[in-house]
């Protein structure tokens, strides 16, 4: 089994030989590649994006840590800020940030529309990165397109307190903004998939509670997962869900049900979540993904205590197959390497 | 209308984060010569409150943060009141709030802000990515108690320090209390980097700014 076909079989909800890691690795190469933020990101002066370069930070850190699953470039959330009139702030040995969303008025909404992804901006040089990863990794590793989730795209070009207010205040103008952000990443996931990836991951900081209310997320999180999902479907490709919260408590669980019944075929528990409670309720209908807590295990590690959180989640989710090992999100730049080496040895060690 | 039921219905509207009637019922209970921190002490009540539900996820952001408009709202209807009274003058301390630079992690920031000024804090938001040196300025010109710093990643969280290198290399580290947070913030953390304290949330952030200011060193202001 080679980590392509791991992945696509966990997600299909059956045993692998061993636990497929998908790190999620957002940014982690260009510390991998000793590049800075700016020429990576920001192409370096005068330039855009430097595909070249984000591909190789991808394809040397998975030949690096040998993980079985890459996001297929090097992936910043002002990805579409730029391209719509807003600002990114690039440091160079951090991570990028939005510094002025796209629509500091709900009435700049009602005026936008969707950039060309294949000629505005910087994802045209994103779309070139999948192209290359998927030539050099594509048969043998799994590669996802990183997409945002409705309220965290709409967060990201509205601002998300000003969302947030908005949905209390003014839902209309809510509305819109999550209208907008769900067409945009609809528009994402075709041009991902076609540039080579392989199943869409939605990454959705901001779509849970924890942040909103379980009812808002029924209103604006499940529709648009669902026009997220319909345009995935066209291309065949299955869909995995990450919205952070406290999903394993027992008065979240219909918000989980919400998800599965768009026709997810995984899910992503974040932190503060319990595995084994994920595995019993929903692991014979979905995929598990998730296991080792960034803030609090991860990041502070040591390499010991990593070991010992990534058995127990493979001990909690890996029985029966249908589970991939995660960090609870995505890995940056700054992370230490020997924390990631850890995870991942011992998942290729563990017997399923 | 009673002073008892105007008092409940203003907490009320505080709660339900009604921007519109929340001033109204403070003005109408000034009126009915209720003292200004009658009221001020009628809004903390609800913001507490909320704090609690926060904690336990019984409501969300956006319930506070509208909480926060209509809280707002009504101290600019008290102010005046406020600033003429001798108890009213009496503010608990003054707060320089921000995110560090690097970060735009807002909310939780923005939870403690909201926290502090209805706990009677007066506070002043930098917003996010601020500067070492504009927390020290800011915290310089505001005659701060306190500086609230907050940080969510642990790439960011080492400008904790600058700033407090700031305020050493310009001799006023003891001019200021310093207070840190955000997921990655633990007390072993704030102890190297030589911050007076951390909290966990919002509700104990305002506690530990309590205690610092009635701890025995002086702080807040001249040089
Ligand atoms: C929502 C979220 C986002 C939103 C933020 C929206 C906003 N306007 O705030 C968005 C989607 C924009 C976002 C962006 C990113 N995020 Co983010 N995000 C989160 C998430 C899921 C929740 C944070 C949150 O808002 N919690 C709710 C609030 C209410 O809680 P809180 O912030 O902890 O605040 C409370 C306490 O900490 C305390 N407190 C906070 N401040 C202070 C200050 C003082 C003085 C005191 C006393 C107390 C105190 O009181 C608060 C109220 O109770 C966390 C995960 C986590 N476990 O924290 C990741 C997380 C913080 N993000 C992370 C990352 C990596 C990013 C990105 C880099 C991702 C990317 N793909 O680019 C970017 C950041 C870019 C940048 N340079 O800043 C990482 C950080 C990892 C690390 N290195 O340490 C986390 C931990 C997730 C992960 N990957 O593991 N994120």
């Amino acid at each position: 089994m080679n980590s392509r076909h791991r992945v696509e079989a966990a997600l299909r909800g059956e045993t692998t030989d061993v636990v497929p890691v998908f790190l999620r690795d957002l940014t982690l190469g260009l510390d991998v590649c000793d590049l800075t933020t700016p020429e990576v990101c920001a192409g370096g002066p005068g330039g855009t994006y430097d595909a070249d370069k984000s591909a190789r930070c991808v394809i040397e850190t998975q030949r690096l840590l040998g993980h079985d699953c890459v996001v297929g470039s090097i992936h910043d959330l002002g990805l579409d800020v730029d391209a719509l009139g807003g600002r990114v702030e690039f440091p160079e040995r951090e991570i990028p940030y939005v510094v002025e969303p796209v629509f500091p008025t709900a009435q700049a909404i009602a005026r936008a529309h969707l950039p060309d992804l294949h000629s505005q901006g910087r994802m045209p040089g994103v779309l070139r990165a999948y192209q290359i990863v998927a030539k050099a990794l594509g048969d043998e590793v799994a590669i996802a397109a990183n997409v945002e989730g409705p309220v965290t795209k709409a967060g990201l070009l509205r601002g998300l307190d000003s969302l947030l207010s908005d949905m209390v205040r003014d839902p209309a103008a809510a509305r819109a903004a999550i209208d907008f952000a769900v067409a945009l990443a609809c528009e994402h996931v075709r041009a991902v998939l076609d540039a080579g990836a392989h199943f869409v991951f939605v990454a959705a900081a901001s779509d849970g509670p924890g942040i909103i209310r379980p009812e808002q997320y029924l209103e604006y999180t499940i529709p648009g997962l669902a026009e997220i999902l319909a345009a995935a479907r066209e291309r065949g490709a299955p869909v995995v869900f990450h919205p952070h919260g406290p999903f394993t408590q027992e008065r979240f669980w219909p918000l989980v049900e919400a998800a599965i019944e768009t026709g997810i075929a995984g899910f992503q528990f974040g932190e503060n979540n319990d595995l084994a409670i994920a595995k019993q309720r929903w692991g014979q209908r979905i995929c598990i993904l998730g296991g080792v807590d960034i803030p609090e295990v991860l990041l502070p590690g040591p390499p010991e205590r990593i070991r010992g959180a990534t058995k127990s989640a493979i001990a909690h989710a890996g029985k029966g197959g249908g589970y991939v090992l995660m960090p609870s999100c995505s890995i940056h730049r700054g992370f230490p390497i020997d924390h990631l080496t850890a995870m991942i040895e011992t998942a290729r060690q563990g017997a399923v | 209308m009673h002073l008892q039921t105007a008092t409940a219905q203003l907490e009320h509207a505080i709660e339900a984060g009604d921007e519109e009637t929340a001033p109204k019922l403070a003005e109408f209970l000034l009126d009915l010569g209720a003292e200004p921190t009658h009221v001020t002490a009628a809004l903390s009540r609800a913001m507490a409150r909320l704090g609690k539900q926060f904690q336990r996820l019984d409501i969300f952001v956006p319930d506070l943060l509208v909480a926060a408009d209509a809280f707002e709202a009504a101290m600019h209807v008290i102010e005046p009141a406020l600033h003429a009274c001798e108890a009213g003058r009496q503010r608990k301390g003054t707060v320089v709030i921000g995110v560090v630079e690097g970060d735009i992690h807002t909310l939780g920031k923005n939870l403690v802000r909201v926290m502090l000024a209805a706990d009677g804090f007066q506070v002043h938001d930098l917003g996010r990515d601020v500067k070492a040196a504009r927390f020290a300025q800011a915290a310089r010109e505001s005659k701060a108690d306190i500086i609230a710093m907050s940080a969510l990643m642990t790439t960011t969280m080492g400008r904790m320090k600058d700033v407090i290198d700031v305020l050493v290399s310009e001799g006023r580290r003891d001019n200021h209390r310093v207070i840190v947070g955000g997921a990655p913030v633990t007390q072993q953390f704030a102890d190297e980097i030589g911050a007076d304290g951390c909290a966990q949330d919002a509700s104990r952030a305002v506690a530990l700014a309590n205690r610092l200011l009635t701890s025995d060193r002086p702080v807040g202001g001249e040089t």
